[in-house]
């Protein structure tokens, strides 16, 4: 077999750090402003899909932006959401991402289902298989923390992307 | 007769692939993108569904852009090492990508069903991650599909200009 194997003589870590340094505040500036748009975003998507408008909006307002770092620090980063904090205010914030079954354990279940008004008993199985078809209360997921997760890598992309763009066309300019 | 368009298209081949993985190494696993329907059939089920899309303008005065569809896998499983096994199997046999078809449908009195379904691409994945969803409720005190949970969430993309 003929083949050739080319190693670059740099590191990509000392490109990207070398690039950065240049734009660094320009940078910071733009990922704390992303921070603030994707709290909107997740906000809104929350809001927009609710399914009934007159519940209290507790879900949305209990997801925070947390900033970490700021000027003149060599960091900038948020975090949204606090599980914490978000178990607190809106304890079903799980459930409404993920989906699943309403049904809690806090009183006892008989399963079965109603018939013309008559209750009609099924025993459930030893594995637990047997549920009467047509369950009540499922909670479609939501899933906001993705669609957030989606639009952040989504924007993370274009803005490094434009920043590396605006970076050359400077550089061959010749402004640093 | 009729035809998917892009996102059912991609929803739907990758449920063909998915169900293609498990044939060979799994027996009786539900694949369904129905979330509702995943409570009224046996464990282990998969729910999938795709979700929301980014579109991303290719360059300035063009109207052209790239989709980045995001598509949720839910695992609903019988215990944890079937979990945890069933995401493997599913990660490694997506993560390379998978085929992309396009869908006809043709209706035969009240029922529609897929009449072809030629390849045309391939779905590359772009991102997965993968999560088990624990809700805060004692195991014993949930509905037996919602005990053993677990999410892959991809990020796809057809790779082409549209």
């Amino acid at each position: 077999m003929l083949s050739a194997n080319f190693t670059p003589k740099f590191n990509s870590k000392d490109i990207m750090s070398e690039w950065i340094k240049k734009d660094w505040f320009i940078l910071q500036d733009a990922i704390a402003d992303l921070g603030v748009q994707l709290l909107a975003y997740m906000q809104g998507f929350i809001t927009e899909r609710r399914k009934h408008p007159e519940t209290t909006g507790k879900l949305a307002s209990s997801i925070k932006l947390y900033p970490l770092g700021g000027f003149g620090q060599a960091e900038v980063g948020w975090g949204i959401g606090d599980m914490q904090v978000m178990s607190k205010i809106a304890p079903y914030w799980y459930l409404i991402n993920f989906g699943g079954s309403s049904f809690k354990g806090d009183y006892h279940f008989t399963p079965g289902y109603f018939e013309g008004g008559k209750f009609i008993y099924v025993p459930m199985s030893k594995e637990g298989h047997m549920l009467p078809s047509g369950v009540k209360g499922i909670i479609k997921p939501m899933n906001y923390i993705e669609a957030s997760r989606l639009m952040l890598q989504n924007e993370l992309y274009n803005l490094l992307n434009k920043m590396a763009n605006e970076g050359e066309s400077n550089e061959a300019k010749g402004h640093f | 007769m009729a035809t998917y368009r892009t996102t059912r298209n991609i929803e739907a081949s990758i449920i063909d692939f998915i169900r293609d993985i498990l044939e060979s190494t799994w027996t009786d696993v539900n694949v369904e993108k129905s979330f509702a329907r995943i409570y009224e059939i046996a464990l282990p089920s998969i729910c999938v569904s795709s979700e929301n899309t980014v579109y991303n303008k290719i360059q300035i005065g063009d109207n052209s852009f790239e989709r980045n569809v995001s598509i949720i896998v839910d695992l609903f499983c019988e215990n944890d090492g079937q979990r945890l096994d069933l995401k493997d199997t599913l990660i490694e046999g997506l993560k390379d990508g998978c085929p992309y078809y396009d869908y006809v449908t043709k209706k035969s009195g009240r029922t529609t069903t897929v009449d072809t379904n030629p390849q045309n691409g391939r779905i590359r994945i772009i991102k997965i991650t993968d999560n088990p969803i624990n809700i805060d409720t004692e195991k014993d005190n949930l509905d037996v599909h919602d005990r053993f949970r677990h999410r892959l969430s991809l990020t796809v993309s057809l790779g082409r200009i549209e």
